[in-house]
């Protein structure tokens, strides 16, 4: 090419340019910009850290037994934190590792869940026609089934309750509300006009998908994907409290839970307490995350405020 | 003189100047209705189109919104499929339109388009340098360190700078963004460029300076446009040829000023009356021919010629006889007055259908 100067009546660059702002730096800004989100985000943080720490953040083994205290509950004290339960075990280092269960069922289960849900979704708005329609029906199919007693129905006839399980099971049976999602977003994304772009210079079907489609529905399915971590820890909690989840003695929030509305302990209050605020309190915190991101990664709202 | 395109034409009838054929395009999108979508009408949007576009020239197409000309556009490029017709490239030696997917991504190197709103024609998650670059990696035309030089070349070319390949689109004016577009086309070097309404979408301040960039490009890479739009003053500015669409259908095609000065079919006298004249005294006191009623629907285009329902000189022939586009020296114009006057202009007098008004 000859040499290169600046066409047109005058340089582009003669044009006021805004400051650069990273992309990254403008969502967290608009994140913070909501206090709830941000007390989400520092319990969900909490919660991360006391589960991956777990081990390091008691010396109690969740399942060593106290034979001293075997049958009879112990309050809390400052020997054991969260007192001990019916069992003779320490509380506290069951709560933390109860909150591995909880985020490993969560986030394991979530990914599945968006992974399989995204590229279904995908699939059948890029495609569309009949392909779609016979996707979506099926999608229409898995939703005409309550969830929960789907999950319950197939952990019983499965009868194997180890956490792998638990994880595919709930991710396979939630991904259907991420499908619609992100065909939602690919039916009206692959009208637009970078997607033409990308046919008239031959990108092939993968590339569009990949590059184009996806990155421009990821927001929402991101902000699906905080929320789902909430749902599935109250899935998991559920089923393990109906003895169809994690199982005892392996220590789950939801099993405790049960454990504590024996009559025999009814007694003390705080083995019942405990586990309930700790999924409260969690299930909210992924919450209010989701709420926040809702906003920060919304693109009419970018750059918007100061 | 008056030699008609032949609807089932062959190459041989396309020039070796000719880089672009179109013969008897039409494409009819399907009306799906129901449960079981069953088919229930065909929206017309360019039904029964023929035109050339001569290598190195500009052929501007104008027509309403809802006329087919960006459908036009797109079927060139094989963006939509034309339902029937042939397309030719390259004075005939290749029917785009009968192209198997392989050759036709190779194809894809030759023609490029130019998208009317540059905030949706950006992905907004790429960098401009990405953007730039991805033609590049989809033809493997460069690699590795190639690639950025390349890239900086591009948007030094359309008027940009080297740092703004790290950018992304939203931190760009329309007037940049559509010079990133530019950019992008020009990438794969094409010969053929599609430039779908590029400025409509501009302040008016900003429109010159991309006019001015397309040409500056025609004149140093040696580009053949087909330029889309509905401003009759950028399409006179920038033109070599004009092309009327009406319904799908050509009205007119004509070299420029002969189009401009003497313009044949009524719908291009309406048209060219409708034009501002930025002198307060001949505004006042010009007269314009005012259309009535709408722009017709294309699921249920009229009969015969489709301008024949707002037409103010129409008469019992064109409800009834669709009206051939015939060539009076180089004037092409689909219409039987014209026909009936042998290539000369039809005098539009006030009628009940159009009045000629003062405007205040």
């Amino acid at each position: 090419m000859a040499a290169t100067r600046p066409l047109g009546l005058e340089s582009a660059l003669d044009q006021a340019m805004p400051p650069h702002v990273p992309v990254a730096a403008d969502v967290w800004r608009r994140f913070a910009r909501n206090k709830l989100s941000l007390v989400g985000l520092g319990l969900v943080g909490l919660i991360v850290f006391c589960a991956v720490f777990a081990p390091h953040l008691t010396s109690y083994d969740p399942l060593a037994i106290d034979m001293n205290v075997l049958g009879t509950p112990t309050p809390p004290s400052a020997q054991h934190l969260f007192g001990t339960d019916v069992d003779g075990r320490d509380y506290f280092s069951r709560m933390l590792f109860g909150a591995r269960i909880s985020l490993e069922v969560g986030f394991s289960a979530m990914f599945i869940a968006i992974t399989f849900g995204t590229i279904y979704g995908a699939i059948a708005a890029y495609y569309g026609g009949w392909v779609d329609s016979v996707m979506m029906r099926f999608v229409d199919m898995m939703l005409s089934f309550p969830t929960f007693f789907l999950i319950l129905t197939v952990e019983a006839v499965t009868n194997n309750f180890s956490i792998i399980v638990i994880m595919v099971v709930i991710g396979m049976l939630s991904w259907t509300g991420v499908s619609r999602l992100v065909r939602g977003q690919i039916l009206s994304l692959r009208e637009r006009d970078f997607v033409t772009a990308a046919r008239a210079f031959g990108a092939e079907d993968r590339r569009i998908i990949f590059r184009h489609l996806l990155p421009n529905a990821l927001a929402p399915v991101i902000v699906a994907a905080t929320l789902a971590i909430g749902d599935n820890i109250l899935t998991e909690s559920g089923l393990s409290y109906l003895g169809l989840g994690v199982q005892i003695p392996t220590p789950s929030w939801g099993n405790s839970l049960q454990k504590a509305l024996d009559p025999e302990v009814l007694s003390a209050p705080w083995l019942l307490v405990i586990p309930g605020l700790l999924i409260v309190v969690t299930v909210v915190a992924f919450n209010f995350v989701g709420e926040g991101l809702r906003d920060a990664l919304d693109p009419k709202t970018r750059g918007s405020g100061a | 003189m008056a030699a008609e395109l032949k609807p089932t034409a062959t190459p041989s009838d396309v020039s070796a100047d000719t880089l672009v054929a179109l013969r008897d395009v039409a494409k009819y999108f399907k009306i799906m209705a129901g449960v079981f979508s069953r088919h229930v009408g065909d929206v017309k949007a360019v039904d029964g189109v023929s035109f050339d576009i001569k290598q190195g020239e500009t052929l501007g197409l104008v027509g309403e919104s809802g006329s087919g000309k960006t459908t036009v556009g797109r079927c060139i490029l094989r963006l939509v499929e034309p339902t029937r017709g042939h397309i030719y490239f390259e004075g005939g030696t290749v029917d785009i339109t009968t192209l198997k997917r392989p050759a036709m991504r190779a194809l894809r190197r030759e023609m490029q388009i130019i998208f009317q709103d540059p905030y949706a024609s950006l992905n907004p998650r790429m960098t401009v340098g990405d953007i730039v670059a991805e033609p590049l990696q989809i033809h493997k035309l460069a690699s590795g360190k190639d690639i950025d030089a390349r890239v900086n070349e591009l948007l030094r070319t359309v008027g940009l700078a080297p740092y703004h390949a790290n950018r992304y689109p939203h931190e760009f004016s329309g007037g940049q963004r559509q010079r990133i577009g530019v950019a992008r086309a020009l990438a794969v070097n094409p010969k053929f460029i599609v430039a779908d309404e590029p400025v409509s979408a501009l302040d008016v301040s900003i429109q010159a300076q991309v006019v001015n960039l397309l040409q500056d490009l025609q004149d140093r890479l040696g580009l053949t446009y087909l330029f889309i739009a509905h401003d009759l003053s950028v399409v006179r500015h920038i033109s070599d040829r004009v092309a009327v669409m009406y319904v799908g259908k050509l009205m007119e095609l004509a070299d420029r000023d002969e189009l401009y000065e003497r313009p044949l079919h009524p719908y291009t006298q309406s048209l060219l009356s409708a034009i501002p004249i930025p002198d307060p005294r001949i505004e006042a006191r010009r007269e314009r021919i005012i259309l009535e009623g709408d722009i017709p629907s294309p699921v249920n285009p009229p009969s015969g010629c489709r301008f024949h329902t707002r037409c103010p000189i129409a008469y019992e022939r064109c409800k009834l006889e669709v009206p051939a586009f015939t060539n009076y020296a180089g004037h092409w114009v689909a219409c039987h007055k014209v026909e009936e006057l042998k290539g000369e202009q039809p005098q539009i007098r006030p009628t009940t259908r159009a009045r000629v008004a003062p405007v205040a």
